[in-house]
């Protein structure tokens, strides 16, 4: 069975934006919730050169998601198809869910008042289509699958670049 | 729930979507993945289109001025009664001042630029206030001259580029930045020219950081390099090149040690990249917008255009080719049948004259000091000049206060709608059938047609600028030649690549001509059917004799930005910081879009970049709202303290207007960088194109 997940080369993403909207527009999220967000690091000098990475950040659905074990009222389950989900219904917005977070991926939902993050558009994965985030992703930075494909094609976009 | 094909038209591309509708509402937009530009991929801007159409912002109904302009009183009236009011001022304004005193224009003329140009033809008047001197005409012009053709970047079959000044990743720009990104994963060098550290900069295999408004002395500089060390393709120049011997002789001065002290960039890495560029084929340059501003766009966009002249890189796979358009751009303009009027455009600026003839600051120069004749009523549509255009505080705002009549339409109640007589709700890309022309000269790959057929029906009382240009030429007595913007379409259609009317052409929406290279071998290029190029000697002009003729100088020249530390080092005492001001983020376009949530949230304030060690020595934090002030006027925007500008230079983000402010001074001037950017001579000699990337400033951190 398949074991989805998320993840993106940063040495791919030109901060461009795509991803972000793309996953407010499919999710209706409003201001205040980034399932997704390219963060900045750098300009920085590393070996003399400046360096800088756009980095997109979001939930990576964790094998043993550290968000779920905080969760006093067991409303975060990983799925056996590897997709970490928030029952919004269990969920009651006490946010023991948030500092749990390794990669801070977990927002807080002002409309529903409960904690809300990326669902790898699960609703878009059982229809047999990528996310909306990978979809629109300008560059390709994005790769969404089985872990084993994901980390194939990331090395296949790299070895590309770097002529191997 | 059904799903439409349509097109986006946040920005000039016309990107194809997928629009899921539902009871007659736009719910969502994707990327059409059978469109063949951007393959189903869209962009930020794009996929908050939902939020464009249905934004509560949007202008609902006609209103008229009550009170004082710029008082904001208004008065709902009828579509009716606003037309009639439109005709029966121009009536008035033209009987006693004649048709001259007229003038209009649309912002960045997507999409109603065939409209525009045709209805101002018909008025009677050739001027039209917009930023063509500072965008697409020095680029367009300088190709024609030198080539017949501006020569546009190949990125899918090169294995070199060189981004001058672009950052296009950000921009889009017609599929152009997927097919850049497309080029760097399939291994292409890349080359970048940019004072910031860009995405793109930060990807290159070589990055110049050079100062502001130096762009041709670089250029030299890497022309020198080509020419001394042999790099150049001896038989394309010497079969295909008129003035090769001038132009050695003329760059022989301006070695990289030259070049070092004015751009800033040390010598061996301006060599080392010359050679990359010139020994990496096929290699194409990609020039972007920042070559146009400045008075010597004519020279630094030729010295620029002759890297792929001399490489041999000109209409090869790979490299710059001549494309044929998919309409021709006289067509597309209503230049074809330009009235005798054209020849009184006012600012005397040749090569921007023949083309679409007023710089917007020749107009606004005309507004103020009645030179040549009176200019008393200007119909705006999507154009934001209070913000878009130079000067904006001292010199835009105190023309339009002087005006006897100003009509606005546009999606919202801009800084620039504000000061109007009449404003008009305009209906968004989705809501009106159109065609979307994205042009070889502006370096479209291919060029092409596209119709971008309705989606929605208009909200409210908004409507479509064309059928308002044909309801008031009627009202005036005037003939637009169309009777609906569909036979308009028709017309423009069966003159293209789409080759039938615009109904048929909307199955589908996408044409070009076939393309070939080495036209000018097989004789694809002149008129006459000859090989060769469309110029005076039939080759490349490397030397101009048209441009000689003009009195321009026939072969690029570095000159001094006129407000630098250099050539005012008194001015410079008090602002002692370079000022650029291009920034785009890419959730805006232009003066657009800071009402929609998804973006603003994204990128809710502007900022200007400040090296860390001068953000040190003026007491600036990371986030401090600062104060950036030229001899023009000042605004403020939030430091962002960064390694990737130089010292010496800042660069503040462009087009900000504050929309959800509760004063017109916060909404319009409170960090409009266009306060501090020149209108002012000198101006580029061909076109007119004014300074707003090479400026003096200084900075100071501002009370909260």
């Amino acid at each position: 069975m398949t074991k989805w997940t998320i993840a993106a080369d940063p040495e791919l993403c030109f901060d461009c934006k795509a991803c972000e909207v793309a996953c407010k527009q499919e999710h209706n999220l409003p201001v205040g919730p980034r399932w997704i967000q390219v963060v900045t690091v750098g300009p920085r000098m590393v070996g003399g050169k400046l360096k800088v990475d756009f980095v997109p950040k979001m939930c990576v659905h964790c094998a043993n998601p550290p968000c779920a074990e905080a969760c006093p009222v067991d409303a975060i389950q990983r799925r056996e198809d590897g997709i970490v989900l928030i029952d919004e219904k269990l969920c009651n917005g006490c946010l023991a869910c948030l500092p749990a977070c390794p990669f801070a991926v977990i927002s807080f939902d002002p409309d529903t008042q409960r904690a809300s993050k990326c669902n790898l558009c699960v609703d878009r994965i059982e229809q047999g289509l990528q996310p909306a985030c990978v979809k629109h992703c300008e560059a390709g930075a994005l790769f969404a699958g089985d872990a084993n494909t994901v980390a194939q094609e990331m090395r296949k976009e790299r070895a590309q670049r770097s002529g191997v | 729930m059904k799903i439409v094909k349509g097109n986006c038209g946040l920005c000039q591309g016309g990107c194809g979507v997928l629009a899921y509708i539902e009871d007659g509402r736009m719910v969502k937009v994707e990327g059409d993945p059978d469109f063949p530009t951007n393959h189903g991929i869209l962009c930020p801007k794009g996929l908050a289109s939902t939020q464009l159409v249905y934004s509560p912002d949007r202008l609902k109904y006609p209103l008229k001025r009550l009170g004082e302009r710029g008082e904001g009183k208004w008065a709902r009236i009828t579509w009716d009664e606003a037309l009639d009011t439109i005709a029966a001022r121009l009536k008035e304004i033209r009987a006693k001042y004649g048709p001259l005193s007229v003038a209009g224009s649309c912002g960045t003329g997507r999409p109603l630029i065939h409209h525009d140009r045709r209805f101002l033809n018909i008025l009677g008047t050739p001027n039209r206030l917009n930023s063509s001197h500072i965008c697409y005409m020095p680029m367009l012009g300088a190709g024609i001259i030198t080539f017949g053709r501006f020569p546009s970047s190949d990125f899918r079959n090169t294995r070199c580029i060189l981004n001058w000044g672009s950052n296009v990743t950000h921009t889009r720009r017609m599929g152009m930045g997927l097919q850049l990104i497309d080029a760097w994963k399939r291994g292409a060098k890349l080359i970048t020219v940019d004072p910031l550290l860009t995405p793109l900069a930060s990807k290159s295999d070589i990055w110049l950081q050079l100062r502001p408004g130096t762009d041709c002395a670089l250029a030299l500089a890497w022309l020198n390099v080509i020419i001394k060390e042999n790099l150049y393709d001896q038989e394309f120049v010497s079969r295909w090149t008129h003035g090769f011997d001038r132009l050695a002789a003329h760059v022989e001065p301006f070695t990289p040690e030259w070049a070092e002290p004015i751009t800033w960039v040390p010598a061996d890495k301006i060599r080392q990249a010359a050679r990359l560029y010139a020994t990496t084929s096929p290699a194409t340059l990609y020039p972007g917008v920042s070559v146009e501003f400045g008075p010597n766009t004519t020279g630094t966009i030729r010295a620029l255009l002759f890297l792929p002249a001399l490489t041999g890189n000109i209409d090869v796979p790979g490299g710059n080719v001549l494309w044929q358009d998919a309409i021709p751009m006289g067509t597309l303009y209503s230049m074809e049948e330009k009235p005798a009027t054209w020849d009184n455009a006012l600012g005397d600026y040749p090569l921007l004259n023949r083309m679409l003839p007023t710089a917007g600051h020749a107009g606004w120069r005309a507004v103020l000091t009645d030179q040549r004749y009176p200019l008393k009523a200007l119909l705006f549509h999507a154009n934001n000049a209070i913000v878009g255009h130079e000067n904006s505080q001292n010199f835009v705002y105190k023309a339009i206060m002087k005006l006897e009549f100003l009509s606005v339409m546009d999606l919202f109640m801009t800084p620039t709608a504000e000061l109007a007589d009449i404003v008009l709700p305009a209906s968004t890309p989705y809501e009106r059938d159109n065609i979307f022309t994205p042009n070889a000269e502006k370096n479209y790959v291919p060029p092409a047609i596209i119709a971008a057929p309705k989606v929605v029906e208009p909200l409210w009382e908004s409507r479509d600028d064309g059928e308002v240009f044909i309801d008031i030429l009627k009202r005036l007595g005037l003939d637009y030649g169309a009777e609906t913007v569909k036979e308009r379409l028709d017309q423009l259609c069966l003159k293209s690549a789409a080759g039938v009317k615009w109904e048929e052409f909307a199955k589908t929406g996408y044409a070009s001509y076939p393309q070939s290279f080495r036209k000018y071998e097989s004789g694809g290029l002149r008129p006459d059917g000859k090989p060769g190029f469309s110029t005076p000697s039939g080759k490349v002009e490397l030397y101009s004799s048209e441009l000689e003729k003009l009195e321009i100088d026939p072969l690029p020249l570095h000159k001094e930005p006129p407000e630098s530390p250099v050539s005012q080092p008194e001015l410079a005492k008090t602002y002692p910081l370079v000022l650029t001001t291009g920034i785009r983020s890419p959730v805006y376009y232009h003066t657009q879009y800071r009402h929609i949530p998804w973006l603003r949230e994204i990128d809710p304030e502007p900022r200007i970049r400040i090296h860390p060690e001068t953000a040190e020595k003026y007491g600036i934090r990371d986030g401090d709202w600062t104060y950036i002030e030229s001899p023009r006027g000042k605004c403020k925007q939030r430091a962002m303290v960064t390694l990737g500008i130089d010292p010496r230079v800042v660069m503040a983000d462009a087009s900000w207007w504050l929309p959800e402010k509760a004063t017109r001074e916060e909404r319009a001037w409170e960090v409009n960088i266009n306060n501090l950017t020149d209108s002012e001579p000198p101006h580029d000699p061909g076109f007119g194109s004014t300074s707003g990337r090479s400026l003096l400033c200084k900075i100071y951190k501002a009370k909260e």
